[in-house]
C-alpha cells in the first residue's frame, strides 16, 4: 500500500548538503547577468551606410509574415498562458550583396562575409537568444525563454507548391493548445495541439503564403 | 531581483529542484547540475514574481524543462542510473517506497512528486508539466495502481515462506 505520508516523510530526507546550497549561490551569482557579444558596431554602419547607398531592400519577401507568426503566437499567446514570457524572437535575415555576406538581427547590419571566409560560419550571441551562421549562409536562431523553453529556427525555407515553408522547433514546453494566427487580415486557423505524451520536442511547419497568411501545422 | 531576494529563495527552494530533478532524472548527481542551472536561470530571469507561490510554481516549471532536456540526451537514453533510493529510509515501513515510486515510468514520478508532496492541485501539476489536468488525473490514477501491485509483491517477497503442518 502506498502511504503519502511515508512517502513525504522520504522526501524530506532528500535534500541537498547545505554546503552545496551555499556553493550553487556563489557560483551563480560570480557568472555574468548577460553575455552580449557581437562584430564592432563599426562593422554594422559601414554595411547599413553601404546598403542605404545602393538602395538595397530585403530580398526574403514572405520572412516578415513568419516574424509576425512569431510575435503573434510565441510571445502573445504562450505570454497569456504563462508559458515561455520572456522569450527574446529577433528578425534575422541573411543576404548576399555584390558579393558580401550580410546579417541583419533587429534591423542591424553586420557585413560578416571575412569572418565567414577565415571561420566557415558566424556567431552571434544575443540577449536570450543566439545566431549561428553555417558556411552555406543559412542563419539558424535559437532563443531561450525564462522558464527553460527553446525555440528555434532558421532563415532557410523549401518552396512547396509555390509556397515557402519554414521550419520550427519548440522544447521544453510543448502543450500550446489551440489557437489562431491572423497576419495580414487573413486569418488562418493554425491547428497545433499538445497530444498526451508530449514529453519530446515539437516541431512546426510554418507556410508562409503570397498574400502574407500564415498557415501552421505541427510535424510528428 | 537582488542577490539578497536570490540568496533567500535558492535557500528556501533549492531542495524542491532537486527533488523535483532525482524525480525526472533518477540520478542525484544530474539532478545537482539541473539544481544549479535553475538556479543560474532565476538569477538571470528579468521579470517579477506576483508572491512566492508564483515563484515556486516558475521554479517547478523550469526544473521539469530542464530535466526534461538532459532526458533528450542521447548519452542519457543509453544510461541507466544505479541509485539506492533506499538509502534515505530509517524503518522496515518505510523501505521500498521511494524505491517503488522511482521504479514508475517517468511519466508518473513526477505527477505522484508534485501531487503528493509538493501539494500541488492536478491543474498546477498540469502546469507545471505542460499536459492536460485529465491527463495529470489519469496518471495518478495508474501511478497509484502501480505502485500497489510494486508495493504489495515486494511485501509478498519480503514475508518468509512457512512450510504448512499437519497437525495430528
Amino acid at each position: 500500500m502506498f502511504d503519502p505520508k511515508t512517502y513525504r516523510d522520504l522526501c524530506d530526507r532528500l535534500i541537498l548538503d547545505t554546503e552545496k546550497i551555499e556553493e550553487m549561490i556563489v557560483m551563480t551569482e560570480n557568472q555574468n547577468k548577460k553575455t552580449t557579444s557581437h562584430r564592432p558596431i563599426r562593422v554594422a554602419l559601414i554595411a547599413a551606410a553601404l546598403a542605404a547607398a545602393l538602395g538595397v531592400t530585403a530580398s526574403a519577401a514572405e520572412l516578415p509574415a513568419v516574424k509576425e507568426f512569431f510575435a503573434t503566437f510565441f510571445v502573445t499567446v504562450t505570454t497569456s498562458k504563462d508559458v515561455a514570457a520572456g522569450l527574446n524572437l529577433p528578425s534575422v535575415t541573411m543576404e548576399e550583396r555584390d558579393g558580401r555576406s550580410v546579417l541583419t538581427i533587429n534591423g542591424e547590419e553586420t557585413d560578416i562575409t571575412e569572418a565567414m571566409a577565415l571561420d566557415g560560419g558566424y556567431h552571434y550571441q544575443g540577449d536570450g537568444f543566439e545566431v549561428q551562421v553555417d558556411e552555406r549562409g543559412v542563419a539558424v536562431i535559437t532563443a531561450h525563454g525564462n522558464d527553460g523553453t527553446i525555440v528555434s529556427y532558421s532563415t532557410e525555407a523549401l518552396s512547396e507548391g509555390g509556397n515557402t515553408v519554414y521550419n520550427v522547433t519548440t522544447d521544453g514546453q510543448p502543450t500550446y493548445g489551440d489557437y489562431n494566427v491572423v497576419v495580414g487580415g487573413e486569418g488562418m486557423e493554425a491547428p497545433v495541439s499538445g497530444d498526451e505524451d508530449t514529453e519530446r520536442l515539437t516541431s512546426y511547419e510554418i507556410v508562409a503564403g503570397k498574400n502574407g497568411s500564415v498557415l501552421v501545422s505541427p510535424i510528428d | 531581483m537582488t542577490d539578497e531576494a536570490f540568496e533567500q529563495a535558492v535557500r528556501e527552494h533549492a531542495n524542491t529542484i532537486f527533488r523535483v530533478a532525482c524525480h525526472a532524472l533518477k540520478d542525484r548527481q544530474e539532478a545537482e547540475d539541473v539544481t544549479q542551472t535553475v538556479l543560474l536561470r532565476l538569477y538571470q530571469y528579468g521579470g517579477e514574481f506576483q508572491n512566492g507561490e508564483h515563484l515556486k510554481h516558475w521554479l517547478l516549471r523550469v526544473a521539469v524543462n530542464e530535466s526534461r532536456k538532459i532526458l533528450r540526451s542521447p548519452w542519457k537514453k543509453r544510461s541507466v542510473p544505479l541509485e539506492d533510493w533506499d538509502a534515505v529510509s530509517e524503518g522496515p515501513e518505510e523501505q521500498g517506497i521511494l524505491e517503488a515510486v522511482m521504479a514508475l515510468d517517468g511519466k508518473y514520478r513526477l505527477p505522484v512528486y508534485l501531487y503528493y508532496y509538493e501539494d500541488c492541485s492536478v491543474q498546477e501539476v498540469a502546469a507545471a508539466l505542460g499536459i492536460n489536468p485529465s491527463t495529470v488525473q489519469t496518471r495518478l490514477q495508474r501511478a497509484r495502481e502501480k505502485l500497489r501491485r510494486i508495493l504489495s509483491e515486494e511485501r509478498k517477497e519480503a514475508i518468509p515462506y512457512v512450510r504448512p503442518q499437519n497437525i495430528p
